[in-house]
């Protein structure tokens, strides 16, 4: 016997049905398609575009069974997808930089190299990012599958947000404080132990002054840490005051003075590193360099600062 | 009539079929012969629309249905229960509420 398409449709609707419905509707579809046949045909159509006119009415089988088996035809539906998207976002917004942070610091402690760490991060981010993103997905997928459709969270008017008092501190000024801070005090660190340059024989060389250990460089990791205090405290706050901008600046100037006057008094650097390399005119002690470096670190930090009150200046008083 | 229009006029027909079902059902029909009499009544569902709702109302217990094996060609009859009767009574009072209701707002903008 000939398969029609009626046969091929019915067969098509049927393989997405649970086996219990699929003996009851194949009968039932199979009657509804030949009634709507026969009442194109007796109208003089020929039967087979009758049939085809029919099945194209009636469009994509694996839809019909959708409404059949009352199975959703999205991945994630319109009850879900908002806590889907804030959970999403939690993740890559949040959790995915801690990951990679506290991955890279492991790292540079265990002894990676510049490269390395790198590689580290570019690697880590994408590959626990994509794996945030597919099983996130695939847990909302199965929960709208399983019946479990009602929003995760219920909404309750007490935990709206806030209002922002202003556009001038957003989220990513503070995460850019804190991967600056933290990657400034891992890079000191690391620049003593492991090391990121090594001698002939193996061992380490500082690239920094070691005779700053005693006081300067706790100091700076002081003041950088008072720096991410005082970032989480604006944060928190919402928008920038002449008093935040005024500690702001104090807190650049703790940390630009003193480096830029230890490089122009050639006391920042490493006179070992420069003995083991050999003195590089630009940045030896009294070379030109230093007093590049110098100059752009001041630009920084003054730069930063007015930046900072201009944004106090431009938020509105409340 | 614009696509806009259509969108429109489908979201405020949805809903419709459900009580026109309940209330031709209370005779016994089938799937194809329903989906003429309702066009026919000018209430026109896609039957793509309809058979997947029969089976919906019919689980939900609203319809009941039986195989009828007399002709050449076997069909399944629907009708609507008790249940589906008393949520028809109740549909029908809501819309012709709804009617009264429309029907006075668009008055008063005269």
């Amino acid at each position: 016997m000939m398969t029609t398409l009626t046969d091929r449709y019915v067969w098509a609707v049927q393989r997405a049905l649970p086996e219990a419905k699929r003996a009851d509707i194949d009968r039932e579809l199979r009657a509804s398609i030949a009634d709507a046949v026969d009442a194109r045909t007796e109208n003089g159509e020929p039967e087979s575009a009758a049939e085809r006119a029919v099945l194209l009415d009636l469009g994509e089988p694996t839809r019909l069974a959708a409404g059949y088996s009352n199975r959703p035809l999205t991945l994630i539906g319109p009850d879900l997808y908002v806590d889907y998207v804030r959970l999403l976002r939690t993740l890559l917004v949040i959790v995915l930089p801690i990951v990679v942070v506290v991955l890279a610091i492991i790292g540079i402690f265990a002894g990676a190299g510049f490269g390395q760490t790198v590689g580290t991060v570019i690697g880590t981010t994408l590959t626990v990012g994509v794996h945030m993103c597919f099983w996130t997905t695939l847990l909302f997928v199965v929960l709208e599958r399983t019946g479990n459709r009602r929003p995760l969270n219920a909404f309750d008017p007490d935990h709206l947000p806030a209002l922002p008092v202003s556009k001038a501190v957003k989220n990513t000024d503070l995460v850019a404080t804190v991967v600056y801070v933290i990657l400034s005090i891992g890079v000191l660190f690391w620049q003593q132990n492991p090391g990121i340059f090594v001698t002939a024989d193996g061992s380490a060389i500082p690239v920094l002054n070691p005779d700053l250990w005693s006081f300067w460089f706790p100091f700076l990791i002081a003041v950088a840490l008072a720096q991410l205090i005082h970032a989480v405290y604006v944060y928190r706050r919402g928008r920038w005051t002449y008093a935040l901008a005024g500690v702001h600046a104090l807190i650049q100037l703790a940390s630009g003075i003193p480096i830029i006057v230890l490089l122009m008094s050639g006391r920042l650097l490493n006179p070992a590193f420069f003995a083991e390399f050999g003195a590089d005119a630009l940045m030896a002690p009294g070379g030109a360099g230093n007093l590049v470096a110098a100059v752009a670190i001041a630009v920084i930090v003054v730069g930063a600062s007015i930046d900072r009150f201009v944004k106090a200046a431009r938020t509105p008083r409340t | 009539m614009t696509e806009s229009d259509n969108a429109q006029l489908q979201e405020l027909r949805r809903g419709t079929a459900v009580l026109a079902c309940l209330l031709m059902l209370r005779t016994a029909q089938y799937g194809y012969a329903l989906l003429e009499e309702l066009a026919a009544a000018g209430i026109p569902v896609e039957g793509n629309t309809l058979y997947p709702l029969l089976r919906r109302l019919e689980s939900q217990g609203l319809l009941v249905s039986e195989w009828n094996t007399d002709e050449s060609r076997p069909r399944k009859f629907y009708r609507t229960s008790p249940a589906g009767d008393a949520l028809a009574t109740v549909l029908l009072d809501d819309w012709k509420n709804l009617h009264t209701s429309i029907d006075r707002i668009s008055r008063k903008g005269k």
